[in-house]
């Protein structure tokens, strides 16, 4: 029970979001000094169903260019990792956030998930808390939920 | 993001499940390893109102009961932690359990609530897990969930 707390890999999702990056930023803080972990971004958020949908039915342009801005922004922030000296990764997804997440973290054995809510506040709660709530369910390792 | 992260203050909700101990497990590893923090332990209990009326008109010592054998078993978790060097304290309190939770960790500045969870189990998690749900939305403070070992 004295051992020491080493987390191995975390998995960090992110819409960019205030919350999300608070969240990343505790991650980050926790792959070095409760580490040296390996942080997986995910970015679960980036296109909702409705713009697959509209995707389907000829908006093929918003959707690209959603996924690129998200893209630029992954890899601002794994540059910013770089940087700071933690390791990290990227993995854009297309699924149920949910889904994604907890497949992530069960597929790479992580130790921990780091994410945002939004708290309850209107829509947001609808779209991230509850994402969070579904995750907290189904996770196969403990999660941190930061607002 | 480069300062050092510590939790001083770390709530851990202990009702001596399986779920509750694992959460107390990884609170006392970041108590050290992202500390040092002062853990307290909260354990909250209620009965249903009819429950209460019946137990007062009977003059059963019901509550007595629930609050002397919660304080019993946490008084030993604290020795344990105290041995180990950690910081430590226990709450005993009466009410619904996330809503004492969330209010204990606003009055204590809390930075972190590490709370047990039963996840996806039936009709378990309509108890349970909603507890876990409503802390976190609630919660003023990051809140970590934990699952027992292989649960």
């Amino acid at each position: 029970m004295s051992e020491a707390l080493r987390f191995e890999t975390i998995v960090v999702p992110t819409d960019f979001s205030p919350a999300a990056e608070k969240a990343l930023e505790l991650a980050a803080q926790l792959a070095r000094q409760a580490g040296p972990a390996k942080l997986l971004l995910v970015n679960a958020y980036a296109v909702p169903l409705e713009l697959e949908a509209l995707a389907i039915y000829g908006a093929k342009q918003v959707y690209e260019e959603l996924a690129a801005e998200s893209d630029k922004q992954l890899k601002e922030i794994l540059e910013r990792l770089r940087k700071e000296g933690v390791s990290a990764e990227s993995m854009g997804n297309h699924g149920r956030p949910e889904d994604v997440i907890v497949e992530l973290a069960r597929e790479r054995k992580a130790d921990l998930i780091v994410m945002g809510t939004h708290g309850r506040t209107g829509l947001p709660h609808v779209l991230l808390g509850s994402v969070a709530e579904r995750v907290i369910r189904n996770a196969p390792c403990p999660v941190i939920t930061v607002k | 993001m480069t300062e050092a992260l510590r939790f001083r203050i770390i709530l851990v909700p202990m009702d001596f499940s399986k779920e509750a101990r694992a959460a107390l497990e990884l609170a006392r590893k970041l108590a050290t390893s992202a500390g040092p923090a002062h853990l307290i332990l909260l354990h909250a209990y209620f009965l249903p109102v009819e429950m209460e009326a019946l137990a007062t008109q009977q003059n059963l010592p019901i509550l007595q009961l629930l609050s002397s054998q919660a304080s019993k078993e946490l008084e030993q978790i604290l020795k344990s932690l105290q041995d180990a060097g950690i910081s430590s304290e226990f709450l005993v309190s009466r009410g619904y359990p996330e809503q004492v939770i969330v209010d204990l960790a606003r009055d204590k500045d809390a930075d972190l609530i590490v709370l047990g969870t039963r996840g996806r189990t039936g009709l378990a998690h309509v108890a349970l897990g909603s507890i876990a749900e409503r802390v976190v939305r609630e919660a003023p403070c990051p809140t970590i969930t934990v699952k027992a070992p292989g649960g």
